[in-house]
């Protein structure tokens, strides 16, 4: 393998592993998303400092999960366009998806392939299952407790105030650990860049 | 064509929320064979993403989805595994079901059967009885296939 070569499969990597980073922060995002709208509904009716502190950091933990979740997005773009000047078309970019809009029999031709790999999966799924009565049968009990779809708890429990809204558990902590996840990518990210530097200095040398 | 009413009325059941009458539909299987429930529950939840196709374009459109699908059971004692409920919506989308090749069949119906609850939870009566027609000929035709 080329010094090329082996930098874009690095990068291609790194692009990787930052995709899977944005995927990550968004459902972190939604989860805490959740947790905001969860604190809001068990607060109705109640103006206590502790409630109003976390309602606030639940909401700050999603706005800055989703912001992290954006960067990432931009510094993956931004090394797939790196990589693809140094070695053109080794890495997709979004733009290049969008620039290639599917014709019509693209599009029937995805769908048909999208219903046989499905329906094949299907009927794996149906020689694996030895239990397929028992799972059908466990959602009596889901019947039981559920409520018609489209609708979330309205029970309005307050928890018992925590002695430090920040403590583990709540969304502004998991807000944190976001953080922290993107800054552990983020170095990931720098050692990339310097792995880069090395090689091209190499090259050079 | 093979008889599958029994399960198309337990999908509807399902969506429904009719505990009573489904609990009495499972007795039903129990006599007739749960064979292909999970042909059958694939099939409804394969069109079921494709009529919700503009909901979950795109990853966090799914994340959001499964999210909310959590909160929506949260107190009913059950619950999604993410990384599968939303392997399952991309695998509907795509055809392409590497990644969930080693998850456990029996997860793989129940998972399907929750997002059912959700995905068809809006539809009319008249409105799911003409998707239970189409779940019935795409199992038809996947069972021939």
């Amino acid at each position: 393998m080329s010094n090329i070569e082996e930098v874009v499969a690095q990068l291609l990597t790194v692009i990787h592993r930052l995709d899977q980073a944005v995927i990550g922060m968004n459902r972190g995002q939604a989860d805490v998303d959740h947790a905001h709208e969860s604190f809001i509904e068990a607060g109705r009716g109640s103006d206590h400092r502790l409630v109003r502190t976390a309602i606030t950091a639940s909401s700050e933990g999603a706005a800055k999960a989703g912001k992290v979740a954006r960067l990432l997005a931009e510094a993956s773009g931004h090394f797939a366009a790196y990589a693809n000047e140094i070695a053109p078309g080794s890495a997709p970019t979004n733009s290049q998806a969008t620039e290639a809009a599917p014709s019509g029999e693209q599009l029937l031709r995805e769908a048909d392939r999208a219903e046989d790999g499905f329906g094949r999966f299907a009927k794996r799924v149906v020689a694996k299952a030895e239990s397929a009565g028992e799972t059908g049968k466990k959602l009596i009990d889901f019947l039981n407790s559920a409520r018609p779809s489209g609708t979330t708890s309205t029970t309005q429990k307050l928890p018992p105030p925590p002695r430090n809204p920040t403590a583990a558990g709540t969304p502004g902590d998991a807000a944190q650990a976001l953080i922290i996840t993107g800054a552990a990518l983020v170095a990931a990210v720098l050692r990339g860049i310097s792995f880069v530097r090395r090689r091209r200095d190499k090259e050079r040398d | 064509m093979t008889e599958r009413s029994t399960y198309l009325e337990l999908i509807r059941e399902l969506v429904k929320g009719d505990p009573e009458a489904y609990r009495q539909r499972c007795e039903e299987l129990d006599e007739k064979g749960w064979d292909e429930l999970g042909l059958v529950v694939g099939a409804a939840f394969f069109l079921a993403v494709r009529e919700r196709q503009s909901e979950l374009a795109s990853t966090p459109d799914i994340i959001r989805y499964v999210a909310d699908t959590r909160a929506e059971i949260a107190e009913t004692g059950f619950d999604l595994v993410p990384a599968v409920a939303e392997a399952l919506i991309r695998s509907a989308t795509t055809g392409d079901t590497a990644a969930l090749e080693d998850v456990d069949a029996n997860l793989i119906i129940e998972s399907e059967m929750l997002l059912l609850w959700k995905l068809l939870g809006d539809f009319s009566d008249e409105k799911l009885s003409r998707f239970l027609v189409e779940v019935n000929a795409l199992s038809e035709r996947w069972a021939n296939a």
